[in-house]
């Protein structure tokens, strides 16, 4: 083997070392996801662990809200919309829950469907 | 050069050639896809490639812009600036229309497709939502009626001042359209939820049928009182839980009854229809919540036996659920009471 | 008969041509298969920068290069996918021509291409991680080493004999 291949390989041993330490050690239990759509494109994801703080979320022509997020939990805190029903939809902290903001065309939802055997598909409203 | 040409070619070709090869491979993942339409959020999970998908997307966008009743450029918003002289209808539109008189025939008019001059009232524009006074309501009144369309084969009447508004069965016809068209890509398993209107393809991909929640009405979202398990079906709800305005206390809801101009006031909380055409399942299911709990049973009994299926919730706790929903329907809620009819 | 050869004007586009339409091909192939993370690709158009890399040096390389990103990106009209390619395709260019400068004869295309397409992938990765400004998508980066690793591996050894047999030929040729 060259020397050069030797140097890539132990670059290569010593990047795939650092980067699987925080998998290695993490105790941490599955923090929850709250994904943000904009015109049904995914934006944004944020976990839901840690404390409560604020986060803009920009929609077409200029538009945004702003959702409070943390403590396992989510909402849409202001919008620029003229009817304000996402705010009105208060706390999502289930998983497949969602609310949406439809002048401004954004939707959070929560990751995941629900505990394991009594996860659904979807939901019928 | 030319030494140097052949092999590249070679490579080319082959590369070329695989590349045709695994693309015409069908991707065997589920894969998903969402977007906003018909005001509402809208997604297709399917076993299907991403052209598939591009197509049935492209598909709802334009029954979207064809039938929605709020865009003055659909054919739905032209017509009805045309009301009182006769107009034409694209066979799509027709046929649309008149299914959606025969049920308005079938439910006695308590689902009725012209009551765009009463839903325009309810719905407000924009930020203050307050009530229309009585006055509107009863204007409104006069401009409505599902008997004074003359639709004839593509010819259509209507008299001045009405409106047709589509929207207690469009959101049906486009998870039917959506769905014919998944089929003719010879897709096997596939969910489309069009903003809680659920249509199914096969099962899930693993094999199992395909859960749909049903929303608890007396819940916030997300929060269901039962799962259905279903293959090939479509599963529509319906309830003044979803879009409504709140004014000096009262609530008001989004379904409007034909009979009083206002919102329906049922003694039911949430209706679910399970059927094989979501068309049906979405004018059920507004038709029922209106008709109340007396004239709903009494009908749904009737379409039990055309292989409907039906999941009613009274305002005070109890459910119905029909027979044919034995292990298919599995309530989940503590606090609701299932009930015979 | 006289031929363009690979120094003149009319042959370095000929050449340009190809590859790219090589490498397009590649990234066609791509889309068949299944991805390891989202939104990243495996990156088998590498494959053909290197050879372009090794073969006529970085000039043809990073011309093949850009006219690849270009039209792969008009192709899929897809803003985010570009952007994952322009930064995966950059990246791994860099460092293969880098390594390239410092090793010169000392070492072999596996490891330029292993080099390459770890590099590609990790680009890709952190391109996703800005614009979704997610962290927690770090947690791919072991798994795209590996992949990086596995595909740079298999393209390296293929690129490499290529480039030996076609600099033989010249050889031959050349007398």
């Amino acid at each position: 083997m060259k020397k050069g291949d030797k140097a890539v390989l132990l670059a290569l041993a010593g990047l795939l070392l650092l980067s699987a330490l925080p998998r290695l050690f993490a105790v941490k239990e599955e923090p929850r996801w709250a994904v943000v759509y904009v015109d049904g494109i995914e934006r944004k994801r944020f976990s839901l662990d840690g404390p409560l703080h604020r986060e803009e979320i920009l929609a077409g022509e200029g538009h945004r809200c702003v959702v409070t997020l943390g403590e396992g939990r989510i909402r849409f805190s202001e919008s620029d919309c003229p009817d304000r029903l996402c705010v009105a939809q208060g706390w999502l902290d289930r998983p497949g829950q969602a609310a949406l903001c439809l002048p401004n065309r954004i939707e959070i939802r929560l990751e995941g469907s629900g505990k394991g055997g009594d996860a659904i598909d979807a939901l019928s409203f | 050069m030319r030494p140097f040409l052949r092999p590249l070619f070679a490579v080319a070709l082959v590369a070329l050639a695989g590349a045709v090869f695994f693309r015409s491979l069908p991707r065997e993942a589920p894969i998903e896809r969402r977007g906003f339409m018909m005001g509402t959020a809208v997604s297709i999970r399917a076993l299907a490639d991403e052209e598939t998908l591009e197509a049935a997307f492209g598909l709802l966008r334009s029954l979207d812009e064809t039938f929605s009743a709020h865009l003055e450029t659909s054919e739905i918003g032209r017509v009805n600036a045309e009301a009182g002289s006769p107009t034409r209808l694209s066979p799509q539109a027709a046929s649309l229309l008149a299914e959606a008189l025969a049920w308005a025939d079938r439910t006695d008019g308590a689902f009725d497709p012209t009551l765009r001059p009463l839903t325009r009232l309810w719905s407000g524009d924009g930020q203050n939502h307050r009530p229309p006074t009585e006055e509107a309501v009863a204007r409104g009144l006069g401009d409505i009626g599902w008997k004074r369309v003359r639709l004839d084969g593509d010819s259509l009447l209507l008299e001045a001042a009405m409106g047709l508004d589509l929207g207690g069965i469009a959101k049906g016809h486009a998870a039917d359209e959506t769905a014919r068209l998944l089929r003719e890509r010879h897709v096997a398993s596939a969910l489309i939820d069009l903003g809680g209107n659920i249509v199914v393809i096969g099962g899930r991909p693993d094999g199992g049928p395909w859960r749909i929640g049903i929303q608890d009405p007396r819940k916030s979202r997300g929060e269901c009182l039962g799962v259905v398990e279903v293959r090939d079906l479509s599963v529509v709800s319906s309830g003044n839980y979803e879009r409504f305005f709140e004014w000096e206390g009262r609530r008001y809801g989004h379904i409007v009854d034909p009979s009083t101009g206002c919102p329906a006031d049922s003694d039911l909380s949430g209706v679910t229809v399970l059927s094989e055409r979501s068309l049906d399942g979405d004018a059920l299911a507004t038709a029922l919540f209106v008709m109340g709990r007396e004239k709903a049973s009494a009908l749904a009994g009737e379409l039990e036996k055309e292989g409907f299926a039906f999941i009613l919730a009274g305002d005070d706790g109890t459910l119905y659920a029909s027979p044919s929903l034995e292990g298919v329907f599995r309530l989940e809620s503590k606090e609701y009471r299932l009930e015979e009819r | 008969m006289p031929s363009p050869s690979d120094s003149s004007p009319a042959g370095r586009v000929l050449i340009v041509g190809l590859l790219s339409g090589l490498a397009l091909a590649l990234n066609l192939l791509e889309g068949g298969l299944p991805l390891p993370a989202p939104g990243v690709k495996p990156g088998l158009a590498n494959a053909v920068s290197l050879m372009a890399l090794l073969l006529y040096g970085p000039r043809i390389a990073w011309s093949v290069l850009a006219v690849r990103l270009l039209l792969a990106g008009l192709f899929s009209g897809n803003l985010f996918a570009f952007g994952c390619s322009v930064s995966g395709g950059i990246a791994a260019m860099t460092v293969m021509m880098g390594l390239q400068r410092l090793f010169g004869r000392d070492i072999t295309a596996w490891a330029l291409s292993a080099a390459g397409a770890v590099t590609h992938n990790g680009a890709q990765l952190l391109f996703v991680i800005a614009l979704v400004g997610s962290r927690a998508l770090l947690a791919y980066l072991p798994l795209l080493i590996l992949s990086g690793l596995a595909s740079g591996l298999a393209v390296g050894f293929i690129a490499g004999w290529a480039a030996k047999r076609l600099e033989e030929i010249r050889g031959e040729r050349n007398g």
